[in-house]
């Protein structure tokens, strides 16, 4: 089981209370496509991906940002309990969605560097350590289920 | 992956703004590396000071930062022009290559937090790609 210190816990929270899901959500999905551009493999309906603009300003990325950033919320409020929170998105990614689990990791630290653009040097070495954690944890929980 | 004009183009304009602080940047990235990734202190057996602002981490961030600038002029032939710090990792360090994609990922986070406005999605995937470019020279002569 994952072993999470009281400074952790902290951390967590107060990070999570100070991020807008409504921007940073749209900006991570975007950025995931734009700086790995064969993960917009996934997203063939989702209209013209076809620059950075067209993606940036693209709503059905926006949405889907939205989405799949709320998603975290279920690992900050069940810290101790990450794999089974997360088991049933873990199938639908694998038999479902088919994303090869590899993306995680690439839009993990597309996060990781959106966050470190909005928070500026208040993103110290510690709190993207515990950051860090928390997402490496959630991937491996999403990945859980494969196979 | 190789690295369009366009890519190039937007390494050395961004690389035009952040150099005056490149040696800050080179001591930070390190610094993250160091605390977010400990196994990574492995190759530092001999420093007594991992913290951020470590004399050590200060002079060895400095070096490293400075080869990465040095590279920006070099983009044409990375291979060639990094040959001789490829040997040396090759045979001297042996700094197993994995390490090059993590300290890649801390000299952008390290980026994004002092350059918010100026290190765009476009200059992410420009560096990125540069960064993975010079990670790959510098493994060239590995085997």
């Amino acid at each position: 089981m994952v072993e999470w210190s009281d400074s952790e816990r902290k951390t967590v929270a107060s990070v999570w209370g100070k991020i807008n899901v409504g921007e940073i959500g749209p900006q991570t999905l975007a950025r995931v496509l734009i700086v790995y551009p064969w993960t917009q493999r996934y997203f063939g309906t989702f209209g013209d991906l076809s620059n950075a603009a067209a993606i940036q300003g693209n709503p059905k990325v926006s949405a889907h940002g939205k989405t799949v950033l709320n998603a975290l919320d279920k690992a900050v409020k069940n810290m101790d309990n990450i794999k089974a929170t997360y088991a049933q998105l873990s199938q639908l990614h694998c038999e479902k969605l088919n994303v090869d689990p590899g993306n995680f990791k690439l839009l993990a630290n597309c996060l990781t560097i959106i966050m470190a653009t909005a928070f500026g040097p208040a993103f110290t070495p510690e709190v993207q350590a515990t950051w860090q954690k928390l997402l490496s944890v959630v991937v491996s929980a999403l990945t859980s289920q494969y196979f | 992956m190789s690295l369009t004009a366009k890519d190039k183009a937007f390494v050395k304009a961004f690389w035009g703004k952040i150099s005056g602080q490149a040696d800050a940047i080179g001591q930070e990235a390190l610094g993250r590396m160091l605390i977010v990734y400990p196994q990574t202190k492995i190759y530092f057996s001999g420093w007594t000071d991992f913290s951020l602002d470590s004399p050590q981490v200060k002079k060895h961030g400095k070096t490293v930062m400075s080869a990465i600038t040095d590279a920006v002029g070099k983009m044409d032939d990375l291979i060639g022009g990094m040959s001789s710090l490829s040997d040396l990792h090759a045979t001297k360090f042996r700094i197993d290559p994995v390490n090059f994609k993590i300290l890649s990922h801390n000299i952008l986070v390290t980026l994004a937090v002092h350059f918010p406005t100026d290190f765009t999605a476009e200059v992410h995937v420009a560096v990125d790609k540069f960064l993975a470019a010079v990670s790959a020279a510098l493994a060239d002569k590995y085997r």
